[in-house]
């Protein structure tokens, strides 16, 4: 039984048969769980950039004004982006959960 | 990351009329400096007025290169503001003998700068500014939008 969810996976080991057992560790990187980390830590990170350039502002060691509201910007968007994410994924759990067996 | 691609052009816009807005201030400040530059030689030059070169982001030799061999574009088309270069107009002389730096003629020579040339950068600089802004709230907003499918 799968037991993860895995994104569709290029056709390239029609091309290289010889590099199956390649594969199988490339399936293991990307399970579900390691997109997610990955895509947690990429939030973070753009969350982390604002707050320092938020903190250089405060420290008027900033001399872009815009380059701090435009990291502010990217870190809201990204954590939006990943609350729906987020929303989706639960809703899809929800309904699997709801399954009658 | 590649969505946020629009930004960081808007962004490198930003920061290039920032500096346009800069220089012209710099050149607005000293409309009126007759000792700018001093030579080796203790005699002084006027102000001379500057301006900012702006060039793309895309065709540097890395782009013109990944274009010949693969066929694609890196990086951002962003602009960036290579040089400050100044304006080798003459110099304006006024007749004033009483001024410390007025040569044995009787003439002061002023800076380039034509207040009214100024103005009109100033407008310009500040009129992109608000260009890029506006551009980059409509790709917030695309986004935004793009986040409401299927909602």
């Amino acid at each position: 039984m799968p037991n993860r969810i895995e994104t569709v996976q290029p056709v390239n080991s029609l091309k290289e048969p010889a590099k199956a057992n390649s594969k199988v560790q490339h399936e293991s990187d990307i399970s579900f769980a390691n997109v997610l980390k990955s895509a947690l830590n990429k939030v973070n990170e753009v969350e982390l950039e604002a707050d320092v350039k938020t903190e250089l502002l405060a420290n008027g060691q900033i001399d872009q004004l815009h380059d701090v509201m435009i990291s502010a910007q990217k870190a809201s968007l990204t954590v939006e982006t990943a609350v729906q994410i987020q929303q989706k994924v639960i809703d899809t759990y929800n309904e699997i959960m709801r399954m009658q067996i | 990351m590649s969505i946020f691609h629009g930004f960081n052009i808007n962004a490198s816009a930003l920061t290039a009329q920032r500096l346009r807005m800069d220089v012209t201030s710099a050149n607005i400040a000293n409309a009126h400096t007759t000792r700018a530059t001093i030579n080796e030689d203790g005699t002084v030059e006027p102000y001379r007025r500057r301006m900012v070169v702006l060039q793309s982001n895309g065709n540097d030799f890395k782009n013109y290169l990944q274009r010949a061999r693969f066929g694609t574009q890196q990086g951002n088309n962003g602009v960036r503001a290579t040089r400050i270069i100044e304006d080798q107009e003459p110099f304006k002389p006024v007749y004033d003998p009483a001024h410390p730096d007025a040569d044995e003629t009787g003439y002061v020579y002023y800076p380039n700068v034509d207040p009214l040339k100024e103005m009109v950068d100033m407008v310009s600089a500040t009129r992109s500014y608000e260009a890029n802004v506006t551009a980059l709230n409509a790709s917030k907003d695309m986004l935004l939008k793009a986040l409401e499918i299927g909602r």
